[in-house]
C-alpha cells in the first residue's frame, strides 16, 4: 500500500457514503418517500414498534456512512487547497462546513435510533426524535449547502480556465446542485404539499441531486486524484 | 434558442456579396454555443428546477381553480406588466452591451450593462413593492396555497435576479479593463456572453411567471 491510499479511496468515497446511507435510508428503513410530517405521533411509534430491528440498522449505518464522508471531505478540502495555493479562507471554509456536516450527518442517524431504542414510550417523544432526525437531514442545508457552493466558487472563480484542476463542468454541476437544494429550507414551515420534507422540492429534487452528484463524482474525483496526486 | 446578443461577433460580418464568406459565417453562428459551454448544465438544470414549479403551478390551478381565479384577482397586473417591461428592456440593455464590448467602444458598453444592472435593481423594488401590498392586505404564505405558491416560485426567481445583478456589476467592473477601440479577447467575450446567457434565463423565467400568475384567468 502507497502513501496514496486514501487519496484514491477518497476519490471513490462519495459513491461509498451513498451506497451505504441510501441502502440504509431508501432500502432498509424505507424512507421512500420519509414518514409523512403530518402522520399522528400514534401511527409514527407503531412503525418503529413493528420494524424496530431494520429502522435501528438503519439508523446506525446512516451514523457509519460518515467513515466514507470524512474521506470525501478530506480530499475535497485537500483539492479546494491547491486550487486555492495555500490554506486560505476557502480552505478553512470548507473544511469547517465539513466538519458541521459529520456532526450533523452523525447526529440524523443518532436521533432515528433514539427513536428506535425504547419504542414503548409515549408516542410523542419518538415523534420528536423522528421530527429531529428528518429536519436535520432536509433541514440541515444551511450547514452542508456550503460543500456545493464553496466547491463551485473554487472551480469557477478561483481556479484558472486554462488546465483547470477540476473540470469547469463539475464546478457548474456544483452550482445547481446547490441551487437544487435550496428549496429544502421551506420544510421548516410546510406539512405538506411539494415544500413539506417528502414533497418534490423539499425531498424528491434534494435527494436526485445528492444520489446523481455522488454517483457522477468518481468520473471527476478519480482521474484528479491520479493527475495531482501521484 | 437564438438569445439576443450572443451570437457571433458582429464585427466578424462578411463584406456584403460575398456569399461563400456569408454562408460561413452563417455556419458559424449555428454553430457557436454562447457563454461557456459548461454553463449549460446550469442553465438547462435551473430550466428543469423551474419547468417542475411552472408544472405546479399548473396542476394546483387545474385543480382548485376558484382559489387560483381568487388569488388571480388579488394581483396587481401592473405591477406585473412594469417588472415585466422592465426586465425586457435590460435583457436589450445586456445585448447592446455586449455587442458595444465586442466593437471595442468599452465606456459604452459599461454604460449599457449599468443601465441594466440599474433595470434589475427597478424590478427588485418594485417587487418588493407588491410583495408590501400582499402582506399589508393579509396574505398569509402559510395558510394559503395560493400565496405560498406565488411568494416561493417568485422568491427564488427574485433570488436569480440578485445573483444576475451581482454579475452584472463583476462585468460592469470588467469592461474598465477593456482597451478602448480594441476587440476584446476571446475569454472576455466568453464571460460577458455567459453573464448574458444567464440574465436572458432570468428574464424568460419571468415572462412564463407573468403569463402563469398576471394572465392566466
Amino acid at each position: 500500500m502507497n502513501n496514496r491510499f486514501l487519496e484514491r479511496a477518497g476519490a471513490w468515497s462519495a459513491l461509498a457514503y451513498i451506497i451505504v446511507f441510501g441502502g440504509a435510508w431508501f432500502n432498509i428503513a424505507g424512507f421512500l418517500p420519509p414518514i409523512s410530517p403530518t402522520e399522528s405521533a400514534v401511527a409514527v411509534a407503531e412503525q418503529f414498534r413493528e420494524r424496530n430491528f431494520p429502522l435501528m440498522l438503519a439508523s446506525l449505518l446512516m451514523m457509519c456512512s460518515n467513515w466514507a464522508l470524512l474521506l470525501f471531505a478530506a480530499l475535497l478540502t485537500l483539492i479546494i487547497r491547491k486550487i486555492e495555493g495555500c490554506v486560505g479562507m476557502l480552505t478553512l471554509m470548507m473544511g469547517f462546513t465539513f466538519a458541521t456536516f459529520l456532526v450533523l450527518n452523525f447526529y440524523m442517524g443518532l436521533s432515528f435510533a433514539l427513536a428506535a431504542f425504547r419504542p414503548d414510550r409515549a408516542p410523542e417523544l419518538i415523534q420528536f426524535a423522528t421530527d429531529s432526525a428528518f429536519l436535520q437531514v432536509l433541514g440541515g442545508i444551511p450547514m452542508f449547502v456550503g460543500v456545493w457552493s464553496l466547491a463551485a466558487y473554487a472551480i469557477l472563480v478561483v481556479s484558472p480556465r486554462e488546465n483547470p484542476i477540476m473540470p469547469r463542468w463539475f464546478g457548474y454541476l456544483n452550482l445547481w446542485a446547490a441551487i437544487s437544494l435550496l428549496p429544502e429550507l421551506l420544510v421548516f414551515f410546510f406539512k405538506t404539499g411539494p415544500f413539506a420534507w417528502d414533497g418534490l422540492l423539499g425531498f424528491w429534487i434534494p435527494a436526485a441531486a445528492t444520489v446523481g452528484y455522488c454517483f457522477v463524482s468518481p468520473l471527476v474525483f478519480v482521474p484528479v486524484v491520479r493527475k495531482h496526486f501521484p | 434558442m437564438n438569445l439576443p446578443g450572443t451570437g457571433a461577433p458582429a464585427c466578424a460580418a462578411p463584406r456584403m456579396g460575398d456569399a461563400a464568406r456569408e454562408v460561413q459565417a452563417r455556419g458559424a453562428r449555428a454553430s457557436h454555443v454562447p457563454g461557456e459551454a459548461e454553463l449549460w448544465i446550469l442553465i438547462l438544470g435551473d430550466m428543469i428546477v423551474f419547468g417542475l414549479f411552472f408544472a405546479i403551478w399548473g396542476w394546483n390551478h387545474a385543480t382548485q381553480p376558484e382559489l387560483f381565479a381568487w388569488g388571480g384577482a388579488q394581483m396587481n397586473r401592473a405591477l406585473g406588466l412594469a417588472n415585466t417591461l422592465v426586465l425586457i428592456t435590460s435583457s436589450a440593455a445586456v445585448a447592446s452591451g455586449l455587442n458595444l464590448a465586442r466593437l471595442g467602444r468599452s465606456h459604452e458598453a459599461r454604460l449599457s450593462y449599468a443601465a441594466a444592472a440599474a433595470l434589475g435593481c427597478t424590478f427588485v423594488v418594485l417587487k418588493a413593492i407588491e410583495y408590501g401590498q400582499h402582506i399589508a392586505a393579509g396574505a398569509d404564505a402559510l395558510g394559503n396555497s395560493y400565496f405560498m405558491y406565488y411568494f416561493v416560485f417568485t422568491g427564488i426567481h427574485l433570488l436569480h435576479v440578485v445573483v444576475g445583478i451581482t454579475a452584472l456589476l463583476f462585468v460592469m467592473q470588467g469592461c474598465r479593463r477593456l482597451q478602448p477601440g480594441a476587440p476584446p479577447a476571446e475569454g472576455d467575450v466568453v464571460f460577458l456572453e455567459s453573464v448574458g446567457v444567464f440574465w436572458h434565463l432570468v428574464d424568460l423565467l419571468w415572462i412564463v411567471l407573468f403569463f402563469l400568475i398576471y394572465l392566466v384567468r
